[in-house]
C-alpha cells in the first residue's frame, strides 16, 4: 500500500478526532437547550442547525472557504486565514457533522425520564451532581453513538474538504480526496485497496457504536 | 386507454424530436468559456439544434464515459484520454482531431499589487499558489513543468519506485505523473519559492476551473489556463502573465465523437469546431490552433 495512503488516513483520523471531540463540547449545551428550553424562534434555530445536512457539500465548502480565506470575516476577526489548513478542516468538519451529532444528543436528552430529574431536584441534589449521577449515566450511549457517527461522517466527507482543504498531501489531503485523486489518475486497483481499508474501518466504528449503545442500554435497565 | 396511448405517443414523438436537435458534449473545464461561445455560435447558425455542455476534469470524464455516460462528443485537455477511448472502441474511428493547444498563465490578484510573472511568485506576499493537481490534471502537469523551466522548482535527487532512470534524468513525458501523489514538494525542491517566507504551500485544485476558483477566492495567486485567465471573471479582479511557448509540457487537446453517435447534427458540430469562426473564438481565449 502507498505510504501516502496512511498519511492521508492519519490526517483524516486526526481531523475527525478533533472535530468530534469539539462537537461533543459544543453540541451538549446546544442539544440540551433545544431539548428542554423554549425560546422564541426555536424552530428556525433548529432548522439553521440542520442546514448543513441539505446544502450541497461543495456549496457549503465554497462559502466556508470565503469565510475562512484571506479576505473573509474570520481572518479579519482573528488575523489568521484558516483556508487550506488543519484548523480550517476541523472547523468545517464541526459544521457539517453538527446536524448528526445534535440530532443524536437531542434524542438522548428527550429520552430522559423527567421525573428522575424532578426527584433529584426536590431532594436538594446540586445541579452538577444531578448531571454526574443521573443525566450522564443515562444518556452516554446516545452521546457516544452521536459522536461516533460524527466521527465516521467526517472520515467520509468529500465536497466540503475538497473546497476548504486544497488537497495538500500530508497537510490537508484527507483520505477521501486521496482516493478520488487515485481514481482520477486511473489507478483503480490501488483505489479499491484503499477504499476497502476505509470501508472496514468505518464498518468497525459503526459496529462499535452499536455495541456500546446496546451495552449502555442493558446497563441502564439494570440500574434504573 | 386510447387517450393514454395518444398522449404517450405524442410524448414519445416530442422527445424524439428534441433528441434530434440536441448535441451533448462533455469537455475539459479549461473550455468553460470558450466552448460555450463556440456552441452559441453554432446554435445561431443551426436554429433548432441545441448544444448541451458538461464540464469536468478530463480524467474524470474519461472514466465516466467508459462507464456509459451519455455524450456525443468529448473534448479532452490532452490527447491521452481520447486515444484511450479509441483503443477501447468507444470512439468513432477517424473522428479524433486536435482542436487547440492550451497555454499557461501566471495569474495574480490585483490586491497583491504585484506585476504578474515569474518574479512575483518569489515575493514574500505569495505564501500560497494554486495549481491543478498534477497527478491527473494536464494543466497541473503543465504548471509544474513551467515552474521547473523558470528555475523555481528543482528535481530532487531520487529514483521513483518502478522507474529505472533517476528522476532528474526523466523527460517531461517520461515522468509517471499519476504516481506523484506526495505533492509537488515531495519530488521537487521549491527553494526559490520558499526563501524568505514564513510559510509556503502549493494548493491543489481538482480541475483547472476549481483551481481558478481557489486562486480567485483564497490563494490570490494561481497557475491557470490562459483560456480562463483572459475571461473577465479573472482578468477583472486580477492580472496575468502568459507563459512563452514551449516553456511547459505541451497541452495538445483532442476531441472525438463517441461510438454510435454520428448523427448529422453531431457531425455538423464536429465540423464547426474546426471552422474559421470557431477557431477565431478559441484564439480569442488564448488557445493556439492546430496548423498555425
Amino acid at each position: 500500500m502507498d505510504p501516502l495512503f496512511w498519511t492521508a488516513l492519519r490526517l483524516s483520523l486526526e481531523v475527525a478526532l478533533w472535530a468530534s471531540a469539539l462537537l461533543l463540547l459544543l453540541g451538549l449545551p446546544l442539544a440540551w437547550a433545544l431539548a428542554f428550553h423554549r425560546f422564541p424562534g426555536k424552530p428556525l434555530v433548529e432548522a439553521v442547525f440542520l442546514l448543513p445536512l441539505v446544502l450541497p457539500p461543495t456549496v457549503l465548502g465554497f462559502y466556508l472557504l470565503l469565510f475562512l480565506g484571506p479576505e473573509g470575516p474570520w481572518t479579519r476577526l482573528t488575523g489568521v486565514s484558516w483556508a487550506f489548513r488543519f484548523e480550517g478542516l476541523v472547523f468545517a468538519s464541526i459544521l457539517f457533522s453538527l446536524p448528526f451529532a445534535l440530532t443524536a444528543y437531542r434524542e438522548a436528552f428527550l429520552g430522559l425520564d423527567r421525573n428522575l430529574l424532578e426527584v433529584a431536584r426536590t431532594l436538594g441534589v446540586p445541579r452538577w451532581k444531578v448531571w454526574a449521577r443521573v443525566v450522564l449515566p443515562l444518556v452516554w450511549p446516545g452521546l457516544l453513538s452521536g459522536t461516533l457517527l460524527a466521527f465516521a461522517h467526517t472520515l467520509g466527507e468529500f465536497g466540503v474538504v475538497l473546497m476548504v482543504g486544497g488537497s495538500i498531501p500530508g497537510k490537508t489531503q484527507m483520505v477521501s480526496i486521496y482516493l478520488y485523486d487515485l481514481v482520477q489518475a486511473l489507478r483503480f486497483r490501488e483505489a479499491a485497496e484503499a477504499a476497502s481499508v476505509l470501508l472496514l474501518l468505518s464498518l468497525a466504528i459503526l459496529a462499535a457504536a452499536r455495541v456500546l449503545e446496546a451495552k449502555g442500554r442493558a446497563w441502564r435497565s439494570t440500574t434504573a | 386507454m386510447r387517450g393514454v396511448f395518444a398522449v404517450l405517443s405524442i410524448l414519445l414523438a416530442l422527445s424524439l424530436a428534441s433528441a434530434q436537435g440536441r448535441v451533448r458534449a462533455v469537455a475539459a473545464s479549461d473550455l468553460q468559456y470558450a466552448l460555450a461561445e463556440v456552441a452559441q455560435a453554432f446554435e445561431r447558425r443551426n436554429p433548432g439544434v441545441r448544444v448541451e455542455l458538461l464540464f469536468g476534469s478530463s480524467g474524470k470524464l474519461y472514466t465516466q464515459l467508459t462507464q456509459g455516460l451519455e455524450a456525443d462528443l468529448f473534448f479532452s485537455a490532452e490527447r491521452l484520454y481520447p486515444e484511450l477511448l479509441e483503443q477501447k472502441g468507444l470512439a468513432e474511428p477517424k473522428t479524433r482531431r486536435p482542436y487547440a493547444l492550451g497555454r499557461m498563465a501566471i495569474w495574480t490578484h490585483k490586491d497583491l499589487g504585484l506585476e504578474p510573472g515569474p518574479a512575483a511568485l518569489k515575493n514574500p506576499k505569495v505564501t500560497q499558489i494554486a495549481l491543478a493537481n498534477p497527478v491527473h490534471a494536464p494543466y497541473g502537469r503543465a504548471a509544474v513543468t513551467l515552474l521547473e523551466r523558470l528555475g523555481l522548482l528543482k528535481r530532487k535527487d531520487l529514483t521513483l519506485p518502478g522507474s529505472s532512470k533517476p528522476f532528474p534524468l526523466l523527460s517531461w513525458e517520461e515522468i509517471p505523473w499519476e504516481r506523484l501523489t506526495g505533492g509537488v514538494e515531495a519530488y521537487w525542491d521549491a527553494g526559490p519559492l520558499r526563501r524568505g517566507k514564513p510559510r509556503f504551500d502549493f494548493v491543489y485544485g481538482e480541475n483547472i476551473s476549481q483551481t481558478a476558483q481557489l486562486a480567485l477566492t483564497s490563494t490570490r495567486v494561481g497557475l491557470l489556463a490562459l483560456s480562463l485567465a483572459v475571461h473577465e471573471s479573472l482578468s477583472g479582479p486580477g492580472r496575468y502573465w502568459t507563459a512563452p511557448l514551449g516553456s511547459h509540457m505541451a497541452l495538445e487537446q483532442d476531441y472525438v465523437i463517441l461510438k454510435g453517435r454520428k448523427r448529422p447534427e453531431v457531425l455538423a458540430f464536429h465540423a464547426f469546431v474546426g471552422s474559421p469562426e470557431a477557431r477565431a473564438i478559441f484564439r480569442r481565449y488564448g488557445f493556439l490552433l492546430p496548423g498555425e
